[in-house]
Order: C-alpha cells, then sequence, then structure tokens
C-alpha cells in the first residue's frame, strides 16, 4: 500500500487525548496515560514533565507521570 | 507576603529561552531528547499557548542551561529570562475553564454566532464536549447545539 502523504506541517504529528491531555502520534489508538480512545487535533501548548517526583509544574497541575502534555485541548470537559 | 514569595521550592529556577517563532515545538522535543541522553536535571519544559518565541524550562540545576541550549537550532542568541515560578504556573494552567453543566441551568453564549444570547441546558454530551440548549430569546422552541467550552454559567439573580 503507497504511503499516505500529508501537507507539510510545523506542527509535530501528536493528537491530543481528551481526558488527561496527553500527547501521543496520530497512529495511537489507546492513551498510554489514562487509557481514554478519545482523541482531538485541535490542541494548544505543550508540556514536557521530565521528573514528574521534583518538578513544581507537575505538581500544580497534577500530573504525575512523565510524557508529553496539551495545556489547552478543545472540547475537554474533565479537568486534570 | 514572605509565606507567598516562599509557597515554591526556590531551588528551581525557571528560565524562558528565546526561540525562532513556531518552532518552540520543535525546540522544546529536542530538549527533552537532549536531557535524556545527557542526564541533565531538566524537570519539565513548558511552551505556553499564548506565548509565541520563547520555550521555557524549570531546572533543578541552573549551571546544565548552557549545555542544554548549546548548538540547538532555531534557539536565538540572547540571553535567557529568569522568571517567578508564579508566572509559569499560571502559564501552564488552561486558560478556559470548561464549566460543569447540568440540565435545566441557564447559560450564556460567550463564542460562535450566538453570542451574547441565554439558553436553558437540555442535554450535556461530555465525551463529544457539546452541549444542547433552548434560545430563551428566541420566539419559537429552538434548540441549537455549541461547543462546552463557550458557555458559561449565566449569574443567578
Amino acid at each position: 500500500m503507497a504511503p499516505v502523504r500529508r501537507a507539510p506541517t510545523r506542527r509535530p504529528p501528536l493528537k491530543a487525548c481528551r481526558r488527561c491531555g496527553g500527547l501521543v502520534d496520530r497512529e495511537t489508538r489507546v492513551c498510554p496515560y489514562c487509557g481514554s480512545t478519545d482523541f482531538t487535533d485541535n490542541w494548544e501548548g505543550m508540556i514536557v514533565i521530565l521528573d514528574p517526583e521534583n518538578s513544581l509544574i507537575a505538581k500544580e497541575t497534577g500530573i504525575n507521570k512523565k510524557g508529553y502534555f496539551a495545556i489547552k485541548v478543545a472540547g475537554r470537559v474533565v479537568k486534570r | 507576603m514572605n509565606e507567598e514569595q516562599h509557597q515554591y521550592d526556590i531551588k528551581t529556577r525557571f528560565y524562558a529561552i528565546p526561540v525562532t517563532g513556531s518552532t518552540e515545538l520543535k525546540v522544546a522535543m529536542v530538549f527533552a531528547e537532549r536531557t535524556q541522553v545527557m542526564g541533565l536535571d531538566v524537570r519539565s519544559i513548558v511552551v505556553p499557548a499564548g506565548m509565541k518565541g520563547y520555550v521555557i524550562v524549570e531546572l533543578g540545576n541552573p549551571g546544565d542551561l548552557y549545555d542544554l541550549i548549546r548548538g540547538v537550532r532555531n534557539v536565538k542568541r540572547r540571553r535567557p529570562l529568569l522568571m517567578k515560578p508564579e508566572e509559569v504556573v499560571k502559564l501552564a494552567r488552561p486558560v478556559v475553564e470548561i464549566p460543569e453543566l447540568k440540565r435545566d441551568q441557564i447559560v450564556e453564549i460567550i463564542g460562535g454566532p450566538f453570542k451574547g444570547m441565554r439558553g436553558r441546558v437540555v442535554e450535556v454530551y461530555e465525551s463529544r464536549g457539546e452541549v444542547d440548549l433552548v434560545l430563551l430569546e428566541s420566539e419559537f422552541h429552538m434548540v441549537i447545539t455549541v461547543p462546552i467550552e463557550q458557555v458559561k454559567l449565566a449569574e443567578s439573580e
């Protein structure tokens, strides 16, 4: 099968989980952070947590896992 | 006042690093990779939604800043700015807080073509992030569907 060609874009090819805000590859079906399957391409801002135990941002935003997270996710209902 | 100033760990330092516009996400991913490869004491990286041209890094050891940004493409040769923790925390939290809605609540529409009108909630679709409303100002019974972030609870009279 021929590879799918996408229009060039400066955005990284990631989508955001609507439940936890976790950023994953477009091909991922299930969110590795919360197990949700509800994703959106409409997100803004990014937080990368590298040391969840000592990070102030991790404490303040309630993220307790390493990884990439979006700050604003369209249509997110559940707050972190 | 003093308690407020010391509510955060003073060992943590936040620096805003100037980068070329529209490359913030790319640079942040390079920083994350470099941190893991070189074993630097970077605790988190923030790319705020409304702040173009800067990537904010949280460092446990400020001496690692030079190793982090040295030779990275799209990083500008300006001195990184020291930021207050309170400012960064404000930027890292979502700006729009989505309200918890229930049936029969009166809401005000704050965006889209029906901006400024009031409506009564008929149904909330949490998974889709949408809400059905009956417009109060309409002459006939009219149900509309709007995104949940475009409504806010009307103040009770």
